[in-house]
């Protein structure tokens, strides 16, 4: 019955984002930036959406502030200076893509399936996991901490 | 005992315990080692299995920088790992902490090597250092506690050692119970185990030495015992043939050693050959008894008697004897032998030897046809000398007459002493009374010098008898007999002469003692008997009483007067008992007068022999009587004869007045006769003077017995007692004695002396019509 309800709730969370997800992602993204930059005590996330995506990135905002974070919504054509950048859209472009790389901050996706052109997402599984991109990493040329190589889920092709 | 002490066990126990604890810890601390050594490598192998997904993942994606910070991460993050060094086929990855590289753990994955730099010191220092600091603790927090059992152990071990020292010290003959020397209820219990034991030991000890003490003195007994009774004890061993000797044997042979071989021994031996005699007893282990003589080194001599035992047992063989001093008892049996034969006090023979010596010579002189003459000497008034100059100037005396006698005779002649001054010579070879007479005057000669005894010379004479073996009799008792008759006919004769038997005095003395014997018998058969001679009193003319006189009824002879067997009586002594034979006949006649009215006032009067009036029970044997029979003892009238009155004066008179006391009458017999006293008289408590017949019967023709019987009676009459004319005769006596105022009267005018019935019948009819 378990197992049953565990599937039945990934399966919930791979279709559509929920704010339940959206709270576990406003935990966890910040530290992951202060684990990769022991001088962050407090990182500013920027919250990038579209039209489709503002409400859900407007609750992941008021998520981030309610366990003390800075977040700054950001529209896909706007993009600021932040510590780090979550995408809340579900299909990004290419250039928007690039354009983050270039910042050199780490990327992370809402949905799990946003890992094809993130740094790192949600992996959900029988265990809710980080969801590790080497590919768009290595692409940015920044340093991780390898023990996000340990405790997450490395995405291959 | 000491090399096993319980302290150096103890000791040593420490020892081994630290050693083996070193051993064990070193092995311990090498297992350890290895086992640290082996969890390091495990631990590393560990941590790169943990990382090595990472490291993996790091490599195939190519974050270098992240692998290289993941492998200082490593590094730094263990302490072991010291250096980590990751090889592929194209790069080589690596960071070390120290240069140097001691211990490499290597993995091996498909593609890549790992080498895993590590510092196994670190993990054993880190180890060590947590292992001895609390090893440290523990050695503090138990050292104390194990020093102090230690010490305690120690400690109480070496209660034991002061135990065992003060036992050691202690002194059985002073014991003392071992003081408490500890609380440790061990170490109490063995301390009071050993005071109990030390208790019997020391009752114990007491005994033994309250035995020992006994033994000692029993065994001192016996040496004086042995000493005293000179009883020595001595072993010869027949094996080794020598002879063993104790020690108070030893001393008293004036020896100086114990031990001596046979021909030694046989030198104290000088009549009996010792090593012969013992050898026998050895080859029949025989008991022996026998008595030697036994010299000393100092050459003294001594009887003795040893008795022995040959003991064999299969270790030894030897016989054990005991030697008895019987030199004092064999002097004494010398001296017995000597006293038998001889008179202690002159060294003459005495009657027994005589005996032996005469049945010797008379053998002789029978084969020999020779004849002895026996000479029985008895020196005169031997008893004044005694009585004068005392019993030892008596026996001094004595001696010197043995002495003489001896020098006087030839030495084929014999002569010994039979009484106090009785001695016999024995003339061997002398045939005829002449020869015997010349030897007599020699002997005599001899005899009757002067002797000087206190200053005082004294003569002895001898009155001798003698007899002639075998004309005069054949053995010994007849002829002693005889010389001892001869010698009394010399006595009677006026002593210091000499006689020899002759057939007039061996018919007298044949007569002698053919009438004793008979008197003996007589006394046995009642033969003796009473008649009776009537007392008449004149003043009333009436029977008194009767004079009780002996009869002696023979049974051959018929009725027999005094005068024919008192004389031999007295002489042989049988007056004594003839007198206690008249006096019970007297009683016996008394009582049965006394029954008798007609008869009960009549007394009796009986004579007493001097011999009887002096024996010490006479007065007692009259009580007797007196208690026995009941009479009126004033109907007895006891006479004695004037003569024995004046005796011993002082002894009649105590004598007399017991018999007063009793109640008889007393009176004095044949008054005139003797030498009396008139103050004596005067004192002698008598009732009754008897003038004696002597006077009496010539009264009508001597004017001098007139007068004497006159005075007589007048003394009587002074002194108040009655008188009794003896021998009236006749009726001009009877007047006479009437008219001088004699009260009684007896004698054949009125009566002889008759039988009982006789006398009754007088009695009755008296005065006659």
């Amino acid at each position: 019955m378990k197992k049953f309800l565990l599937i039945l709730l990934n399966i919930t969370f791979l279709f559509a984002i929920t704010d339940d997800l959206l709270i576990i992602e406003a935990k966890l993204y910040p530290k992951v930036i202060m684990l990769e930059n022991k001088y962050i005590t407090s990182p500013k996330m920027g919250i990038i959406y579209d039209e489709k995506s503002q409400e859900t990135a407007e609750k992941l905002k008021n998520f981030l502030v309610l366990n003390g974070y800075t977040a700054l919504l950001m529209k896909k054509d706007n993009i600021k200076k932040a510590d780090g950048y979550i995408l809340t859209i579900k299909n990004p472009t290419y250039s928007l893509i690039r354009t983050l790389l270039k910042t050199h901050k780490l990327i992370f996706g809402i949905y799990p399936e946003s890992i094809k052109y993130t740094m790192i997402s949600v992996y959900i599984g029988p265990r809710i996991k980080l969801y590790v991109n080497p590919k768009i990493i290595k692409k940015a040329d920044i340093y991780i901490n390898p023990i996000l190589f340990k405790v997450g889920k490395i995405y291959e092709e | 005992m000491r090399n096993k002490s319980l302290k150096k066990i103890l000791d040593f126990l420490i020892v081994l315990f630290i050693f083996i604890t070193i051993i064990f810890t070193y092995l311990d601390m090498k297992n350890i080692t290895q086992t640290l050594k082996e969890m390091q490598r495990e631990k590393i192998a560990l941590i790169i299995k943990n990382n090595l997904s990472v490291l993996n993942k790091l490599l195939k994606y190519g974050f270098y920088d992240e692998l290289n910070s993941e492998i200082r991460n490593i590094v730094n993050i263990s302490n072991e790992i010291t250096g980590l060094e990751i090889i592929t086929l194209k790069k080589k990855f690596s960071y070390f902490e120290k240069e140097k590289k001691e211990n490499v753990y290597i993995y091996n994955t498909r593609n890549v090597t790992f080498k895993i730099y590590y510092d196994s010191h670190k993990i054993l220092k880190s180890f060590f250092n947590k292992y001895f600091n609390r090893f440290l603790i523990y050695v503090l927090l138990f050292s104390p506690f194990v020093i102090f059992i230690f010490i305690y152990l120690r400690n109480k071990i070496n209660k034991f050692n002061i135990l065992a020292a003060k036992l050691e010290k202690l002194d059985f003959r002073k014991v003392k119970q071992i003081k408490k020397i500890d609380n440790f209820y061990e170490i109490v219990n063995i301390v009071n185990a050993i005071n109990s034991l030390l208790k019997r030991a020391d009752s114990f000890y007491k005994m033994q030495i309250q035995m020992i003490r006994k033994m000692i003195k029993l065994k001192k007994h016996l040496e004086s015992a042995q000493r005293i009774a000179q009883s020595f004890s001595w072993e010869y061993d027949c094996i080794n043939n020598n002879i063993q000797i104790s020690n108070e044997f030893k001393k008293f042979l004036n020896a100086k050693k114990n031990e001596f071989t046979l021909s030694e021994f046989n030198k104290f031996f000088p009549d009996i050959d010792v090593s012969y005699y013992l050898n026998n007893i050895c080859k029949k282990c025989l008991e022996f008894e026998t008595i030697h003589i036994l010299n000393t080194l100092k050459n003294k001599q001594f009887n003795f008697k040893t008795i022995g035992k040959c003991i064999k047992t299969k270790k030894s063989h030897y016989v054990l004897c005991v030697s008895l001093n019987i030199t004092e008892s064999v002097e004494k049996q010398k001296m017995i032998e000597f006293l038998a034969y001889h008179d202690p006090l002159t060294g003459l023979p005495n009657r027994r030897k005589l005996i032996e010596k005469f049945e010797f010579l008379a053998s002789l002189a029978k084969r020999e046809n020779k004849k002895i003459s026996l000479l029985y000497l008895d020196m005169d008034n031997f008893k004044m000398i005694n009585d004068t100059l005392g019993h030892n100037s008596g026996d001094e005396f004595l001696k010197n007459i043995a002495r003489r006698l001896k020098e006087s005779i030839r030495s084929t002649d014999f002569v010994a002493r039979i009484g106090g001054d009785e001695f016999v010579v024995l003339l061997y070879d002398i045939n005829s009374k002449q020869e015997a007479k010349k030897v007599i005057k020699k002997i005599t000669e001899v005899l009757n010098k002067s002797v000087n005894i206190k200053n005082n010379n004294i003569i002895a004479t001898f009155s001798i008898g003698g007899a002639i073996y075998p004309d005069d009799a054949e053995n010994f008792e007849n002829l002693l007999k005889y010389a001892d008759i001869a010698m009394y006919e010399i006595k009677e004769k006026g002593k210091n002469n000499y006689a020899f038997i002759d057939e007039n005095i061996k018919k007298y003395s044949s007569d002698f003692y053919k009438t004793v014997d008979e008197l003996k018998k007589a006394l046995k058969n009642n033969e003796l008997v009473l008649y009776f001679q009537p007392k008449i009193d004149i003043r009333d003319n009436k029977v008194y009483g009767a004079e009780g006189l002996i009869r002696w009824n023979h049974p051959e002879r018929g009725i027999l007067s005094p005068f024919h067997f008192i004389p031999f009586a007295e002489k042989s002594g049988l007056i004594s008992k003839i007198d206690e034979y008249v006096l019970n006949l007297a009683f016996k006649t008394l009582k049965k007068w006394q029954n008798d009215e007609k008869l009960k006032h009549l007394s009796l009067a009986i004579n007493i022999s001097a011999n009887k009036f002096k024996e010490e029970d006479f007065v007692e044997n009259l009580k007797n009587l007196l208690n026995k029979h009941k009479i009126n003892p004033s109907k007895l009238e006891i006479e004695i004869t004037e003569t024995l009155s004046m005796d011993n004066v002082e002894y009649t008179i105590s004598i007399l007045k017991q018999l007063k006391f009793l109640g008889f009458k007393i009176a004095l017999d044949d008054f005139g006769t003797g030498y009396s006293s008139l103050n004596y008289l005067k004192t002698i408590p008598f009732d009754t003077l008897k003038v004696d017949q002597s006077f009496v019967m010539d009264l009508e023709n001597d004017r001098d017995d007139l007068v004497i019987t006159k005075m007589i009676v007048q003394i009587a009459k002074v002194l108040n007692k009655n008188t009794v004319a003896e021998g009236v005769e006749n009726e001009k006596i009877l007047n006479i004695v009437k008219n001088l105022g004699c009260n009684l009267v007896q004698g054949y005018y009125f009566a002889k002396p008759m039988n009982e019935k006789s006398f009754i019948e007088f009695c009755k009819n008296f005065p006659h019509k």
